[in-house]
């Protein structure tokens, strides 16, 4: 069993998943990692610590391969994680300070809106050049996204690489569940969820403990203002509109148009800071002590710091573990809409729950989801499908349409302004986008 | 601690082997049994032995009887219904009346006259049961394993609130003949005393797997695969050789003309289509050995009545042994949250995309502790959408017809049924049904009385 990771200096999220690996009982002798990073520093990072998770589980470290060159490693691999990051700290920049001059004030904005749209024009081409090279050296592979903005990606491999097997994944979901479960105080293990939409916005339709609909209760506690203080937007969205949706307050408050379009308003719905809302706090989140990072890092590749073994929320090598035959495992995944969710469109990509056994991975059928609910769903999938049609055509007259229908964009600026804000982003991240972008 | 109510628990074997397999999952073992049936002493009879059971094995379980359902029916999370409607007369008139015609049902209990016969008698019963579980346990799930299946559950969906789920073993043991024919075995210590013994507990191999989807006796093996790699050929490979192909005719013939196997028996699968019944001389060549159920249960429960008593008494064990019945792996996949996979009937909500909405449809389901989870199938291969959709049309106006107490529509039924219609003219058609509706007038409720 070869399991390839594309962007494996992404340190914490590859180490997670590698501490998942030893954790399940997989076969050890079976088990064989491919690290890939285009940054030798991270890459070097994350082997010494790979190195260290297999010695300290008897598994022999011969059997990691690290490389800055994907192609060496790609043929064989069963299972191939991608976790990119396309430009550096200042594209990201750019896509929170353009539009914030333009009133469009973002919280994370990489998967939505002009910050979302940006960092796709960004990442599709290296996505689809990676997965071009999985088509040639490895096509039966199961690919595991965790790279964003997620719908759009996972709908540009759609359209380019349909036979891959391609899917993408997310904690949103799970994280959801823990925290709805803190607020409540019930126990994790005994809270069962159906959770179905798109990703950063998929809905709790229903919630049990042991067996009862708790649902009324969790309606009940939208009214307790503790809550409301440190989980703003969902809070709010769940008064009003009645589901829990999955992200955090902050990042949800930027895929609608009620929570961020005039200063009154975002003071009012992002208290606190931070996750809860915090204009361009992405920027906080890239930007945390370089220096103080690497340190830690490097306690940990050296060993002088203990490795924490505890299991992850991430969905990945549970997946991986089922797919070998290790029984059925439920997981909300992101795919094409094939007839899953009735009431949003057939091509989107919806996240909703899978079960994964020996050899497959298999949407159950949702059917229809709420009519307010679906219509959100709607707003957000719409500007996603221009950029994807704007992306594979490379038609900057979509770029603009994505951004026309991103449902907070709408709502502070008018059309001319959009597409001047739209012009200034292309300018700022030339250096960024290839050169197709240029040429008209 | 699920409450499990069984109706019909008087059709003892079938309940027996339920309870047993029900009893088979640790986590199940302090469940409260109630066990339901308007027949006093079949009911005694599986209430003992039940008793027996619990007695045997030190079960913690808790057993409750009633004639009456809605004395146990509070509460309930599970009903089990397993009733037969107008016992075995009714049955002879099903298949005996329509033999007169030139009809030759070798069930009968399914499509045709004689399954829309036996749905005419059981809708109504089981909406009433429904009825009472909308009172006094709304939430409960409804597992229905009683036949005509696909009209039953049709008929549920459409006119209750019941959450339901029906339930056969055609695919899982078709599966496993498939298996056979390809030449892979498990080893097996086991005697079996019957083929049908040998049908309910031979185990399945680990290296098969399966999408099946359809509807109820007529679902297709969209695919079959041995260790990962389709296993069509080897199949197409196992019918050249006679001894295999003779124990399967019928379906062999269906999958060298339509592509795909079928489950359900040959037996059952000739009545279906127009192609395998409509002679004598068909009869004999497609299905040489005849399997005439309705002759089978009038030959008797005796010798298995003669085991239970046995058991009851303490002269022979119970046999703890779980059968290919999905019935008890979703309970305890409903209430341990370890998934599992089943093919359940239930509403076609855009399951299956070229068959027609709401009728009832045999697809793929995961269970897990929220409940059953039907899986999307999209369109099936043309074809085979096409013989199901022959099926449905019978399934279709027989419901409407039973719901709206609207007598043509029966008629029109079993005009359209593939067999009948392959056979009759519309005015003998006609004239069988009238026959056949006065001939079980007491088993039929008093509106259709009045319209006879």
């Amino acid at each position: 069993m070869k399991i390839t990771f594309i962007g494996a200096g992404s340190l914490i999220f590859t180490r997670r998943l590698l501490v998942d690996l030893v954790r399940l009982p997989f076969p050890r002798e079976g088990i064989e990692v491919a690290l890939v990073d285009i940054n030798e520093r991270r890459l070097s990072y994350i082997t010494r610590i790979a190195q260290r998770i297999f010695a300290e589980n008897g598994i022999p470290i011969e059997r990691i391969t690290a490389t800055t060159d994907r192609r060496a490693v790609l043929e064989g691999s069963q299972y191939v994680f991608i976790s990119i990051l396309v430009g550096d700290i200042e594209a990201i920049r750019k896509d929170i300070e353009i539009p914030l001059r333009y009133g469009v004030d973002q919280c994370i904005g990489d998967t939505i809106g002009p910050g979302g749209v940006f960092r796709a024009l960004r990442t599709a081409p290296v996505i689809l050049d990676i997965c071009r090279d999985i088509a040639e050296l490895c096509p039966e592979a199961f690919v595991f996204n965790y790279t964003n903005p997620m719908s759009i990606l996972c709908w540009v491999v759609e359209e380019e690489y349909p036979s891959l097997r391609f899917y993408g994944l997310c904690h949103s979901v799970q994280h959801t569940a823990k925290q709805i479960a803190e607020y409540m105080g019930w126990p994790l293990e005994d809270l069962e969820y159906w959770v179905a939409g798109i990703n950063h916005q998929a809905w709790f339709l229903e919630l049990r403990l042991r067996g009862r609909d708790v649902y009324p209760l969790l309606r009940e506690k939208a009214w307790d203002p503790e809550i409301a203080k440190k989980d703003t937007t969902r809070v709010e969205m769940l008064k009003y509109l009645g589901y829990f949706v999955t992200e955090s307050s902050g990042h949800n408050s930027e895929y609608n148009p009620w929570f961020r379009k005039r200063p009154d308003l975002l003071q009012r719905f992002t208290p606190g800071g931070g996750w809860n809302g915090e204009t361009g706090f992405i920027l906080k989140l890239y930007g945390k002590d370089r220096e103080s990072y690497e340190q830690e890092l490097e306690r940990v590749a050296s060993g002088t710091e203990p490795i924490s073994y505890e299991e992850s929320e991430e969905y990945g090598m549970k997946i991986i573990y089922a797919l070998e035959g290790g029984g059925i495992f439920r997981a909300n995944i992101n795919l094409p809409n094939r007839g899953t969710i009735t009431n949003l469109p057939p091509q989107c990509i919806v996240e909703v729950p899978c079960f994964v056994e020996k050899g497959r991975i298999r949407p159950a059928f949702v059917g229809d989801l709420p009519l307010q609910l679906a219509a959100l769903n709607r707003m957000v999938v719409q500007s996603q499908e221009m950029a994807v049609h704007g992306i594979l055509e490379k038609r900057r007259d979509y770029i603009y349409y994505a951004l026309y229908y991103d449902p907070l964009t709408a709502a502070v600026l008018s059309l001319d302004e959009i597409k001047k804000m739209v012009d200034d982003m292309f300018e700022a991240e030339r250096e960024y986008l290839p050169n197709e972008w240029y040429h008209s | 601690m699920p409450k499990i109510v069984i109706i019909g628990a008087g059709s003892v074997v079938f309940a027996q082997k339920l309870i047993v397999d029900i009893m088979t999952f640790p986590s199940l073992r302090n469940s409260t049994l109630a066990l339901v049936d308007i027949d006093e002493e079949r009911l005694g009879i599986i209430a003992r032995l039940t008793e027996k059971l619990k007695k045997q094995e030190c079960f913690p379980i808790s057993i409750e009887a009633a004639t009456d359902r809605r004395k146990v029916l509070k509460d309930a999370d599970y009903v089990i219904n397993m009733i037969q409607v107008g016992g075995l007369e009714a049955y002879r008139l099903d298949v005996e009346i329509p033999r007169k015609y030139g009809i030759d049902q070798t069930v009968g209990d399914t499509l045709g006259p004689g399954g829309v016969f036996r749905a005419l008698r059981t809708v109504p019963v089981l909406l009433e049961i429904c009825r009472d579980m909308e009172d006094l346990c709304p939430n409960a799930l409804l597992i229905n394993y009683t036949n005509p299946m696909a009209i039953l559950c049709w008929a549920i969906n459409k006119a209750t609130h019941i959450k339901s789920v029906g339930l056969c073993h055609s695919v899982q043991g078709t599966a496993r003949q498939l298996a056979e024919y390809i030449g892979v075995k498990v080893a097996d210590t086991m005697k079996y005393e019957t083929e049908e013994h040998a049908f309910f507990y031979k185990p399945m191999p680990a290296d098969i797997d399966y999408w099946v989807a359809g509807i109820n006796h007529q679902a297709w093996f969209l695919q079959f695969r041995y260790r990962g790699e389709d296993a069509y050929p080897l199949l197409r490979k196992a019918m050249e050789d006679p001894h295999i192909y003779s124990q399967d005719i019928v379906r062999f013939e269906i999958m060298r003309h339509f592509g795909y196997f079928v489950t359900e028996s040959s037996h059952h699968m000739s009545e279906y289509v127009p192609y395998f019944r409509k002679n004598p001389d068909l009869v004999t060549k497609y299905i040489p050995r005849r399997w005439d159920y309705y002759e089978i249960c009038r030959a008797g429960l005796a010798p298995y009545l003669e085991k239970i008593q046995r058991q009851i008494r303490g002269e022979e064990p119970i046999e703890i042994r779980r059968s290919l019945e999905y019935g008890a792996y979703i309970i305890n996949a409903m209430e341990t949250g370890e998934v599992t996979r089943i093919n359940g009937n239930v509403a076609n909500t855009g399951l299956i995309t070229n068959l027609p909405y709401g009728c009832c449809v045999e697809v793929p389901c995961f269970v897990d502790r929220l409940g059953i989870h039907p899986c999307f199938v999209g369109d099936l291969p043309p074809q085979l959408a096409a013989i199901n959709r022959t099926n449905i049309n019978v399934q279709e106006l027989a419901v409407e017809g039973i719901l709206q107490q609207r007598k043509e529509y029966i008629y029109e039924a079993i005009a359209l049924d593939p067999l009948t219609s392959a056979i009759l003219t519309l005015d003998e058609i006609r004239s069988m049904v009238d026959e056949m509706f006065e001939a079980e007038r007491e088993y039929l409720p008093e509106g259709w009385k009045f319209l006879v």
